[in-house]
């Protein structure tokens, strides 16, 4: 009789903490999604910034977001792929490893304000790349990257061994097991990393400040040469991300609509991650099948 | 019992009685044979006279002089020798270890096992949990080195080379030997690409061949009629059993020479288990296979020499009939009927 009440008990206590978690994001989605909407239109997505009129849009910050965010990947992805598949299956047990695995975990919680300033400091002062969309990335990937290995490592670590021995008893390399055997398995899981450390770059403001710079210059996105001064596409250009801009417009926004315009953003922010999580897992779904044969 | 022997031709009774020598006081003549299956590839050599082999040194003997040059020490289980069986020369071992032992860390699991493989026989290794048969089985390709703190010592002769050296090459080893695990692990790939996908990365590239191939290895498997129809589905959607099969059909696309099989019906079901153990007899025409397995019964219904490992030591090696029926040693007795284990 006691055990079974204390599991009813139990029971509801974590049923309700369940709820209480999906209650807060709910209200946190629902108050930033109703107070900025309804400032959302095509002419807000797609204009330039005003900065003491009324009427801006936020056009070339989510151009710069999203273009950051690909980037970032491009630096991230195939650096944070070949560190985690080294750590898992090439890398001996032993102190150094420990003490990699060490340092990867401090680097992924350093806090991002010291992140941008280290960026200041080397990337953009001493490389010379100055406030520009390459040090950004440079300075996001200082925290992606960890959480890239971490994320393939583990996927890896978690194929089971018979289908890695399966493989190598077909008389595959060691190379050709990982890429045609486990890496596949492993897909979901890192594609689901992927996102998470996409998403960090959407939100990402501190780091940002300082070696991607707060202002953005005049684009014309008709010039799709990564060459060119105006185009969107040149990388050493400074770059204002989303969240940054919407930490601008608040702090030191002098248009009247300041505060729709961060509202308006902030809610255009979390759509776009959504979106972006969405897309991504589907993308998994859809290569994992291809790769897999389905199930 | 009974079913053992009739099932046996005549000409392969005589070979396993005289295979049934124990490893260590067979090293005579299990190294001029294998000397000569290397020579010609597996199997396919005619077994040399029976006249005493030592005495008759094949022109090839040099090719594994490590073996000729030492007499083996006992294995410490050694039973003694059955003195009818030493009258005929054994068929040319497909291949066979020379005091191999197995480390995990300090601890020896593996205890200076010398045991021949005959040429296409099956051959079980039974014995309780934790007595090393499967660190045994896994020795032979080399799959234990991915154990971390797993090392070797001794020989393991496949085809004319130690393959113990370090300088072996593991990766065309393990093509030459298939393996099938406890649980069924097909990829996660669709069955015709389970099996091409082996073949495929060996070389053969052209579609027909591939097709050809797939067809042939899941006939073998006697798989082909139930999967037929539904070739580029997933291989995890079969059941238990039927997964098991491909994962045999999947090694034997690579044409290996010899097949290991860790508890290959142990996680299926008894219709399963049965098919499997035929499928096993029936591979033996083409395969050399070494079985592991928990179930004395299985062992007694497919093999044609049982192996009795008790930590780490091999206690008795004969022809299966004689272990089960009349066996040396009386752990292994104790074992079999059951007393311990």
């Amino acid at each position: 009789m006691k055990t079974k009440s204390v599991d009813r008990i139990m029971t509801g206590v974590i049923v309700g903490v369940g709820f209480l978690i999906i209650a807060l994001l709910a209200a946190l989605l629902g108050y930033l999604l109703i107070r900025g909407l309804g400032h959302v239109s095509w002419h807000f997505l797609t204009s330039p910034p005003e900065s003491i009129r009324a009427g801006g849009g936020i056009g070339p910050q989510l151009f710069n977001s999203l273009f950051l965010l690909v980037l970032t990947m491009i630096i991230t992805v195939p650096l944070g792929l070949g560190a985690g598949i080294y750590m898992s299956e090439y890398a001996k047990q032993n102190r150094l490893t420990a003490f990699i695995r060490l340092i990867v975990e401090v680097l992924s919680s350093f806090p991002s304000i010291v992140v941008g300033l280290f960026g200041l400091l080397v990337i953009v002062n001493r490389f010379g790349l100055g406030l520009s969309l390459m040090s950004g990335a440079l300075a996001l990937t200082v925290f992606n990257l960890p959480l890239m290995v971490r994320i393939t490592e583990q996927a890896l670590r978690a194929v089971p061994r018979e289908q890695k021995e399966a493989g190598l008893a077909l008389g595959l390399s060691r190379w050709r097991t990982i890429t045609t055997v486990m890496l596949p398995i492993s897909l979901p899981a890192i594609v689901t990393g992927t996102i998470l450390a996409a998403g960090r770059v959407f939100g990402e403001a501190a780091a940002l400040l300082f070696t991607a710079g707060m202002s953005s210059p005049r684009l014309d996105f008709t010039d799709w040469n990564p060459l060119h001064h105006t185009s969107p596409l040149n990388p050493f250009r400074p770059a204002e991300t989303l969240a940054v801009h919407i930490w601008k417009v608040n702090s030191e926004g002098l248009a009247p609509d300041a505060a729709q315009i961060a509202a308006g953003a902030s809610a255009v922010l979390i759509i776009t991650v959504l979106v972006f999580n969405l897309g991504a897992r589907w993308l998994g779904r859809v290569l994992y099948r291809k790769l897999t044969a389905g199930r | 019992m009974t079913l053992i022997a009739t099932e046996k031709t005549d000409a392969r009774r005589t070979a396993v009685q005289s295979a049934g020598e124990n490893p260590a006081s067979a090293t005579s003549p299990a190294d001029s044979p294998s000397a000569a299956a290397l020579n010609a590839g597996t199997g396919t050599v005619v077994p040399p006279a029976p006249s005493a082999p030592p005495s008759q040194p094949a022109p090839a003997l040099k090719q594994a002089p490590a073996v000729t040059a030492q007499i083996p020490k006992p294995a410490p289980s050694e039973p003694e020798p059955s003195g009818a069986a030493r009258t005929q020369a054994a068929p040319p071992p497909a291949f066979y270890t020379k005091d191999l032992s197995v480390f995990y860390g300090e601890k020896q699991a593996i205890k200076q096992v010398s045991m021949a493989f005959p040429d296409r026989q099956v051959v079980a290794l039974i014995g309780p949990s934790g007595c090393g048969k499967s660190t045994f089985l896994r020795s032979l390709n080399r799959m234990n080195d991915l154990i971390p703190g797993a090392s070797i010592e001794g020989e393991i002769w496949i085809g004319g080379h130690n393959i113990c050296d370090p300088k072996t090459d593991v990766v065309r080893l393990r093509q030459k030997i298939g393996m099938v695990w406890q649980r069924p692990n097909p990829f996660h790939k669709s069955i015709y690409e389970n099996v091409a996908f082996g073949p495929r990365y060996h070389g053969v590239k052209s579609k027909a061949a591939l097709d050809e191939l797939v067809e042939e290895c899941l006939r073998k498997t006697a798989l082909w009629d139930e999967v037929k129809d539904r070739l580029h589905q997933s291989g995890l959607a079969l059941s238990g059993g039927q997964q098991q099969r491909l994962c045999i059909a999947r090694s034997i696309a690579v044409k290996p020479d010899i097949l290991l099989m860790d508890e290959p019906a142990s996680a299926l079901d008894p219709v399963s288990t049965a098919k499997v153990e035929e499928l096993t007899a029936e591979l033996k025409r083409d395969y050399t296979i070494v079985i592991v397995t928990h179930n004395m019964h299985q062992a007694a219904r497919v093999s044609d020499k049982t192996a009795f490992f008790f930590l780490g030591d091999l206690v008795e090696y004969d022809e299966t009939n004689k272990i089960f029926t009349n066996p040396s040693r009386k752990s292994t007795d104790d074992y079999i009927s059951g007393r311990f284990g």
